[in-house]
């Protein structure tokens, strides 16, 4: 999920920062100081699942667990996953320090935007539809990065466009995997700590 | 299931003839060449921005080589990948069938890129570590909720592996072949109990804040002063970001084939 040091231009570089710096902003403006160690203790335990070897078939994966962390910090995402990332690029050289701005970019986005979609049906008493809300928020919430990481490779080089394609086919089953993922997540949650999906900035 | 937390507790900086150098003049100074890396696509400029990074890789001789070195063989586990699959899927003309050799050339290119944007970037602020990261976001007047979550995320990372750790222990112990939905439930069951241990003890952690004083330690960080040297090298690293970014707009004649 990663975009590596390198692939991007100099544009694509520059709307990356724009987005996640304009991201970072709102979602420290609307996170309390008094929410930050909550926000830095969910933050931290989604930065080592994502280091959790699962395994797939014949190979094993990372999950990214954009959705279930979209859900449980709400606006807060950006600042969380910005850190994250930083983190991953300092001490594992994941991704990279230039491309963290696009990087994050393709990450926190999804994230808030199914905590804006999601959020209220995760929410409701219904279990039935805040399963399938959970499952759609994981499985949709990785395939609009993928897509996102697919749009900044086709802005650096509109050549890429296949690549990108071949990097959204490739996300198909991981975002299946993701989306189970944050459906076990939720409805743990809804049973041990139903408060949790309530989104950092409406506890 | 395993939890792969070697790179964590590894965590430090790494003693650099750079150290001396104010934090925020590293990283002005990086950024400034690796976006010049970045924004071209011509090999005489990339040849010409190989200079700088090459020195840097050598000025800590042997120990700070093989540093960098393990460093770079992680990041470039990327290249194998964009060796493979951008030949496979760059229009251009085919070789035996399937690959392009415009998607090779495009991916050699890449790799050259990531190679001299990393060596920069790795020596020059990852090599200060969180805590240098810190003192550099302090230093550029980040916003201190910022700051405090970054040192917060990274106290709380080595408490929480310690809880995961032992999670996934467990479920190895229980069932060392999981698969499929089984799996993924015990998973995300693991990942869910951690977030709910986590909840309660981000609580008694921000009430024990509360005690000492909220976010006031958080603003003490020290930071250097900028003197002549760091604007001296902030003026060489624009210069000669710029003569990279010159490179690459020279009509071909000038500078050899």
């Amino acid at each position: 999920m990663h975009i590596s040091e390198g692939f991007l231009s100099a544009p694509a570089l520059a709307a990356g920062w724009t987005v996640a710096g304009a991201g970072v902003a709102w979602g420290l403006k609307k996170m309390d100081a008094e929410e930050v160690v909550k926000v830095s203790m969910a933050s931290s335990v989604f930065f080592l699942a994502s280091l959790v070897n699962v395994k797939l078939g014949p190979s094993a994966t990372h999950l990214s667990l954009i959705g279930p962390m979209g859900l449980l910090l709400g606006w807060a995402s950006f600042p969380a996953i910005f850190t994250a990332l930083l983190l991953q690029a300092v001490l594992f050289q994941f991704g990279g320090l230039l491309v963290l701005g696009a990087n994050t970019a393709s990450m926190a986005t999804p994230a808030v935007c199914a905590y804006l979609i999601f959020g209220r049906a995760v929410r409701s008493q219904n279990l039935n539809l805040s399963a399938a809300a959970a499952f759609a928020a994981g499985f949709l919430s990785v395939l609009a990065s993928a897509l996102l990481v697919g749009s900044w490779l086709s802005i650096s080089d509109p050549d890429m466009a296949l690549t990108a394609k071949s990097i959204f086919v490739a996300h198909v089953p991981i975002a299946a995997v993701e989306g189970a993922a944050a459906l076990f997540i939720t409805l743990f949650l809804k049973r041990a700590f139903p408060d949790m999906l309530m989104g950092v900035d409406r506890r | 299931m395993i939890l792969d937390t070697a790179g964590i507790f590894k965590e430090s900086g790494i003693a650099s003839k750079l150290d001396s150098i104010d934090s925020r003049c590293r990283v002005i100074c990086a950024f400034c060449l690796a976006l010049a890396a970045a924004a071209v696509d011509d090999t005489r400029a990339l040849a010409f921005g190989s200079a700088l990074p090459l020195c840097l890789l050598f000025m800590d001789g042997r120990d700070g080589l093989s540093h960098l070195v393990r460093m770079l063989v992680g990041v470039n586990k990327v290249s194998v990948l964009a060796l493979i699959f951008l030949p496979l899927t760059y229009p251009g003309n085919r070789v035996m069938m399937f690959f392009s050799v415009e998607g090779a050339a495009m991916a050699l290119l890449i790799i050259w890129k990531l190679n001299i944007i990393s060596v920069t970037l790795l020596k020059m602020v990852a090599s200060m570590g969180t805590i240098g990261v810190n003192e550099a976001l302090a230093a550029l007047r980040f916003p201190i909720k910022l700051r405090m979550l970054l040192l917060l995320t990274m106290r709380y990372v080595f408490l929480m592996a310690d809880r995961m750790s032992t999670m996934t222990r467990a479920i190895d112990l229980r069932a060392p072949d999981i698969k499929g939905a089984t799996a993924c439930k015990a998973y995300a069951c693991m990942v869910g109990t951690t977030l709910v241990h986590s909840a309660d003890r981000a609580e008694r952690a921000s009430l024990a804040m509360r005690c000492r004083g909220g976010m006031n330690g958080f603003s003490q960080v020290l930071v250097r002063g900028w003197t002549w040297r760091e604007s001296a090298l902030c003026a060489a690293f624009s210069i000669y970001s710029m003569c990279v970014a010159a490179v690459a707009v020279m009509p071909p004649g000038l500078l050899g084939p």
